[in-house]
């Protein structure tokens, strides 16, 4: 299909604004304006897949059809760019395994605690849940404990392919050599598959981080990854989405976000850590009483 | 309108005079007039209308007239559907019409005296003492009608009035009384009905009643009547209805005696009936432990269950049912009963233990799964180490289907003898089989710890399931904590299964099990995954409030099952719940309210 010149189904302005607005209201997330040829180029795919002519009638569908639930989901999916690797902005995961780990260690060990639980939030393809099991199998510092790498998403495509845990050679970019003794090859030419004793460490569920109350199926945990997820959400979004990890989080459990994030326009009541080279937010061990 | 050439205007014409209140005198002739219309269409409308306005309108002079005239048939039709459908509708309309009738009878000419006598039939039964005198009267067609309408009117008295009449001099009233007491399924004692057995003209009646009549003393005469094959039929069902009674011990008694070669020659034919008699003969000649009807138990036991009395009869046979029983030849769910019953033989008589169990392997294998899934189930029962390697097989052989009670029998063999177990599993690679994961998991050693974790993470969701399910030989937090995560799987049957495994270890004292599942009670995607989540939470109890709330504005499959833990007694709450918009639904509570109440 050419770009310039496709006769493809057209997304005026208005109709671009009710699908942005349904797809915020679904998810959280904010485009601007200029997302329009975005989502007409992209979501022309799901209009094909559904055997619909035109944008009106997708925003029919979305509005009335019993499976617009599911049909959101597809179109956030097709919408937000999944492509991310293993053990992506490697300083922040070093100074989570120098650092963080051994932190972590210290003070579970001496509340009684065998159990570390890690949630990657927004887990796209698995690689940072699989890159965090990685990197806390490595330390050594947890052996004989119970060990979880949650990874949850909004897509169900993602997830299944998390769940395969094969990955070709473009998401081993970053990754150093030291860690490549935890893949196998693949079923498949070109890939490599994630080790057992990694995979056992690791779980994928369906969430929505707009969702507070299934956030609770995650139980509670001694760190939450979100990154690079927060960028595609609106200012209110944030503030609902940081507040669900702020519960989810064990008093003295870290929150770690993307390189281009932070918490600076929130208003929470997270504190600010700082590590050797990177800023990451702690839930508070005591908390100041209302 | 009401005179109109065409009979659907006047037909619906009269239908609306339905909705009149205060009627004038126009009304009622019109609808005088309907009732003797020239089309039988018109005819009927009218007398439904009237039946419904019969009391308001204060038709029934007018009705009662009607049954008496001799003029008209058409109008007499319509006037005796009429009082038929008053006399139905309730008390207040029977009584009127009993009434009505009483006080026209001693005017009436002797052929309005017939009619009107039909006619107290639907007066309901306060009517029996009307018709008494009637019994006597000079004309023979009322006194007929008089005994049928007993017969119709029901209660004590109409059945105490109808007795007499079986030993009548009349040949019709014999069995106009016999018919009546049938009808009204009155309790005869035997001793009215035997001396009938020798009168061929209601012999018949006489069997069916006495069949009803809960009466021990009905037991021989009705063995004597089985020498007449062509009463043989109605024999055997009277005979097998009293052995659900009082009298089932002596049916017991005379039909374990000896029989007469008369009597077995004439229920064998009945065998191959696929009705009561069948059902009966194949009973009753079970006691008399006759080969033939053994064949046939299969089919019943599959078919509707065998009766207590068939049971029984098994039971006693004992040992020597199991060979013929394993060698039956059928359709494959009356081969799988068959087995069935020969294991339960074998249970009580050991020395046939080792040929149920061999025919339980040989039936495992069989290329039809419906028999085989039965043999599968049957040798999980009570399946024992020597078991395991058929088992596995079995779970083997059909990796994905998680055949339950092939799977709780290797998951029990594993608690019970893992030595025995363990090696077979590992060298099954039960890690990866849906069918052999739990069973590996009970194991509880660090590799089938490991599978599990791996199962969950699978992505085939038939062997997250199954994980999902081993989580229970996990250390219950850890189980806990996992099944509460397999909630937010995307495949549903993953999350029932999550559902599941909460509910068996949500019992002990973490609260953690109890939250995850108020989590999918109230936010599950799939109502099915709500419906379980209710049942689980109404089993363990304290969850009334988020129970209700799910009642009142959950999904209807959800709902549904909310209700059908919480009390009946709630008016407030039940109101709320049945004033929903989806009428479907509505309906469905309020019988589930009703059926427990």
């Amino acid at each position: 299909m050419s770009l310039l010149f496709d006769g493809g189904p057209r997304l005026d302005l208005s109709l671009f604004r009710d699908l942005r607005q349904r797809i915020n209201a679904y998810a959280g997330m904010e485009f601007g304006n200029d997302a329009r040829y975005l989502f007409e180029r992209r979501l022309r795919d799901r209009l094909s897949a559904l055997g619909l002519q035109d944008f009106r009638d997708y925003d029919h569908y979305l509005r009335y059809h019993p499976r617009a639930q599911q049909e959101l989901e597809a179109a956030v999916d097709v919408l937000v760019t999944n492509e991310t690797y293993l053990f992506r902005e490697a300083y922040q995961l070093e100074s989570f395994q120098e650092e963080l780990l051994p932190a972590l260690r210290e003070r579970l060990q001496a509340d009684g605690r065998r159990k570390l639980t890690l949630w990657s939030a927004g887990c796209s393809t698995g690689e940072e849940v699989y890159s965090l099991a990685i990197l806390i199998l490595e330390s050594g510092l947890f052996e004989g404990w119970d060990v979880r790498v949650f990874g949850s998403d909004i897509s169900r495509r993602v997830l299944a392919l998390a769940r395969r845990g094969e990955y070709a050679d473009s998401s081993f970019r970053a990754t150093p050599k030291r860690h490549e003794q935890h893949f196998t090859p693949g079923g498949r030419p070109g890939m490599r598959r994630v080790s057992p004793e990694v995979r056992a460490l690791c779980h994928f569920g369906h969430l929505n981080l707009l969702d507070r109350g299934r956030a609770a199926l995650i139980g509670r945990a001694d760190a939450v990854f979100c990154r690079n997820v927060l960028i595609y959400f609106d200012a209110s979004t944030r503030e609902r989405v940081i507040q669900t990890f702020y519960e989810r989080l064990l008093p003295g459990g870290y929150l770690l976000l993307g390189h281009s994030e932070s918490l600076l326009q929130s208003s929470t009541a997270f504190e600010l850590v700082h590590l050797k080279r990177d800023l990451v937010y702690r839930r508070p061990l005591l908390e100041d009483s209302p | 309108v009401t005179t109109a050439a065409d009979t659907e205007r006047r037909r619906r014409a009269i239908e609306a005079l339905r909705m009149v209140v205060d009627p004038s005198a126009g009304d009622r002739r019109v609808l005088r007039a309907a009732l003797a219309d020239e089309d039988w269409r018109v005819r009927k409308t009218a007398a439904a209308v009237a039946a419904a306005r019969a009391l308001a309108w204060r038709l029934l002079p007018d009705l009662v007239a009607a049954l008496g005239q001799s003029d008209d048939v058409g109008l007499r039709n319509a006037a005796v559907e009429a009082c038929e459908r008053l006399g139905r509708h309730d008390d207040a309309g029977a009584s009127a019409l009993l009434d009505a009738i009483q006080r026209a009878l001693p005017e009436a000419t002797t052929t309005a005296r017939h009619f009107l006598t039909a006619a107290l039939a639907f007066a309901g039964p306060a009517a029996a003492t009307a018709l008494v005198p009637l019994l006597e009267d000079p004309d023979a067609n009322t006194a007929q009608a008089a005994l049928e309408a007993l017969g119709k009117v029901g209660g004590p008295a109409a059945e105490a009035a109808l007795l007499p009449f079986l030993g009548h001099a009349d040949p019709v009233r014999r069995l106009s009384a016999l018919q009546g007491l049938l009808d009204l399924e009155a309790k005869v004692p035997a001793a009215r009905l035997l001396p009938l057995l020798s009168d061929p003209l209601v012999r018949r009646g006489a069997v069916r009643l006495l069949g009803r009549s809960d009466d021990p003393a009905a037991v021989e005469g009705l063995f004597a009547c089985l020498q007449h094959p062509r009463l043989a039929q109605d024999v055997a069902v009277a005979l097998l209805a009293l052995a659900d009674g009082p009298a089932a011990e002596a049916v017991r008694a005379r039909a374990s005696a000896p029989w007469s070669t008369a009597a077995r020659e004439a229920l064998r034919p009945l065998l191959t009936d696929r009705g009561p008699p069948g059902q009966a003969a194949t009973v009753l000649l079970l006691l008399a432990r006759d080969d033939a009807a053994l064949a046939r138990v299969p089919y019943w036991a599959n078919a509707t269950g065998l009766p207590e009395l068939g049971r029984e009869a098994l039971r006693r046979l004992s040992g020597d049912a199991v060979e013929p029983l394993l060698a039956f030849e059928g359709s494959s769910p009356e081969r799988a009963v068959a087995l069935e019953l020969a294991l339960d033989l074998a249970r009580a008589d050991p020395r046939r233990r080792a040929a149920v169990d061999a025919a339980l392997r040989e039936a495992v294998q069989d290329p039809d799964p419906q028999l085989a899934d039965a043999a599968a189930a049957l040798l999980a029962q009570e399946a024992g180490p020597a078991d395991a390697a058929t088992l596995i097989e079995l779970a083997q052989r059909r990796a994905q289907h998680v055949d339950p009670p092939v799977t709780a029998a290797l998951e029990r063999l594993a608690h019970e003898a893992p030595e025995a177990l363990s090696p077979a599993l590992e060298e099954a690679g039960a890690g990866t089989l849906p069918s052999l994961l739990p069973a590996f998991a009970a194991l509880g050693t660090p590799a089938s710890r490991e599978s599990v974790l791996a199962g969950l993470n699978d992505g085939d969701p038939v062997l997250r399931r199954a994980a999902v399910e081993s989580l229970v030989a996990l250390p219950s937090e850890e189980a806990l904590e996992l099944a509460a995560f397999a909630l937010a799987d995307e495949a549903v049957p993953v999350q029932l299964a999550a559902v599941r495994t909460l509910a068996r270890v949500a019992a002990g004292p973490s609260r953690r099990g109890t939250e995850a599942l108020r989590v999918a009670l109230a936010q599950a995607g799939a109502p099915s995954v709500q419906a379980e989540a209710a049942h689980a939470l109404g089993r363990l109890g304290g969850f009334e409030d988020a129970l209700w709330e799910l009642a009142v504005s959950g999904p209807p499959l959800a709902a549904l099952a909310a209700l059908t833990h919480l009390p009946r007694q709630e008016e407030g709450r039940w109101a709320e719940v049945l004033a929903r918009s989806d009428e479907d639904f509505v309906e469905a509570a309020r019988a589930l309210r009703e059926e427990d109440r």
